[in-house]
């Protein structure tokens, strides 16, 4: 399998750069210790033990993984795309005898892989999802599978971008705000009115709000199929708008070498 | 100098008209981005109406501030920086070491961002409106404008040190993004933090001082930290010129 050795060297490379690794880690802390307190606080003032039917220790929690799962959805192809395009170099990806989102794939599991051991062994000794039975654990293994190429596929899709902008940088922000606001980062969305609810079956939100109450066993069955389902939905969606934009895109870029 | 630094503006000027939709869609963003922070902000108050004494406008007035901060650097250094690491890695700093100029200023003030500025005067604009409302005293305004001049240079300061460290360490990319985390962690109010914490970022590393203070003059709370935020800022743009010169012994040329 060549794409095997692709997420070997991902793999490799992610333990090969240490020092990104743990900075990775301590800014995730930072955001963590961030979250944490203002909930604390707001916990604190709001003189209740209890918001929207969420403690102040289950909110902790749940800022821990979400934080987590924000690692494991990074938005890396995006820049890593961009840098191709610039340079000229995407022509040399173009002639080998890969496929250049296959291979951006494994690169992007490789990277990954740490955190989601984290989150694997998290599901293992603490999750209840083992006490549901077997159909909910393969249900609940599917809907981390089909989130992954959803989210992969999203984000391949908005690399594309980098096709016509020279500069990509300000789409870090504006993800890790998305992924804050969008995904359940910030605060469980599950707090917002009733009205906003469907916002939990936006892309974001199943990548980080919907695993992360999957996790914590607040997941019931019809939800769980319910989520899957919607991720099968962006999925097809984001796999089908990747085709068009790579074609169009493909037209405009101009190589260098070769 | 400020005759090349306007020959600069106007060759970035010139960059973002002829890049009209990265132009834009960074305004977009940068717009969003302030956006989110503020619905954010909305959730948390809609369960209290005061966290450790601040309200609802006092929030807004911090995140306000800290973004005003953020986004002034961004305007004038942001796409320097971004540039400088490649140029140390790749050894393309020869055009301008060969130049009459301070290479240190040259290469931090090399572009500005113009995308920046729409998101500048849009936060510019509602924290005037903010502090309409809280009428600071001349003197206190006056403090305000210092502190917001102190942060753009203490996040300056930051982010020059991590950039220029691309003379001695390679790979390390992580590093670059955290002055970015360092200070959208430190836009809250540093009350929410337990005491040594506080300490931490008030006086030693004073992140949590460069977005609290500006707020505590807005509210006519004048504060003897102000002094301390510009004696560290100007000790880290020291270091950060120092390390640059170090730095530049290190440079290998690709030419």
């Amino acid at each position: 399998m060549k794409y095997w050795q692709t997420y070997q060297n991902a793999v490799t490379t992610t333990f090969a750069y240490r020092g990104n690794l743990v900075l990775h880690l301590l800014t995730v802390g930072l955001n963590i210790l961030m979250a944490c307190f203002m909930w604390l606080a707001v916990y604190r003032f709001s003189g209740s033990d209890n918001i929207a039917g969420i403690g102040a220790n289950q909110m902790i929690v749940y800022l821990i993984v979400v934080n987590v799962l924000a690692l494991i959805f990074s938005a890396n192809p995006i820049f890593t795309l961009s840098s191709l395009i610039r340079s000229g170099n995407l022509s040399v990806m173009l002639l080998r005898p890969i496929n250049y989102f296959r291979q951006s794939f494994w690169t992007y599991l490789g990277q990954a892989t740490p955190y989601l051991v984290v989150y694997g062994l998290a599901i293992g000794l603490v999750s209840p999802i083992f006490h549901q039975g077997w159909v909910y654990v393969l249900g609940s293994l599917l809907l981390l599978g089909v989130t992954y190429g959803m989210y992969f596929l999203l984000i391949s899709l908005i690399s594309l971008t980098s096709f016509w902008l020279i500069q990509v940088w300000p789409l870090r922000p504006v993800l890790s705000a998305l992924f804050l606001l969008l995904g359940g980062q910030a605060f469980p969305l599950q707090i917002l009115p009733h009205a906003w609810q469907w916002l939990t079956l936006n892309p974001f939100a199943l990548a980080g709000n919907q695993l992360t109450l999957l996790l914590l066993g607040k997941l019931s069955q019809s939800q769980l199929w319910l989520a899957t389902g919607t991720a099968v939905g962006w999925l097809l969606l984001a796999a089908v708008l990747l085709k068009i934009v790579w074609r169009r895109g493909i037209r405009s870029f101009e190589g260098v070498g070769g | 100098m400020g005759k090349i630094y306007r020959v600069l503006v106007s060759q970035s000027l010139a960059e973002t008209l002829s890049y009209r939709l990265t132009a834009s869609l960074t305004a977009i963003f940068g717009v969003m981005f302030y956006l989110i922070e503020l619905v954010t902000g909305g959730v948390y108050f809609s369960f209290t109406t005061s966290i450790y004494g601040w309200t609802f406008l006092d929030y807004l007035n911090l995140i306000t501030t800290a973004s005003l901060v953020s986004y002034a650097y961004q305007f004038l250094f942001v796409a320097a920086h971004e540039d400088l690491t490649d140029q140390i890695l790749s050894g393309n700093l020869d055009y301008s070491l060969l130049r009459p100029v301070n290479s240190y200023w040259f290469h931090a003030c090399y572009r500005v961002d113009f995308p920046s500025l729409v998101t500048l005067l849009l936060t510019a604009g509602i924290e005037i409106g903010i502090l309409l409302k809280l009428q600071p005293t001349p003197l206190n305004l006056l403090g305000y404008l210092l502190a917001v001049i102190i942060g753009v240079a203490f996040i300056f300061a930051l982010n020059q040190i991590v950039v220029t460290l691309a003379f001695w360490v390679d790979g390390l990319t992580a590093l670059n993004g955290v002055p970015e985390d360092l200070m959208s962690a430190s836009a809250r109010p540093a009350k929410i933090y337990p005491r040594l914490i506080q300490q931490v970022f008030l006086w030693l590393i004073p992140s949590l001082a460069i977005t609290n203070v500006p707020a505590q003059f807005g509210h006519n709370h004048p504060t003897w930290l102000l002094l301390w935020m510009g004696i560290v800022t100007v000790a880290l743009l020291a270091v950060s010129y120092v390390e640059w010169q170090r730095g530049l012994l290190k440079y290998v040329s690709a030419n």
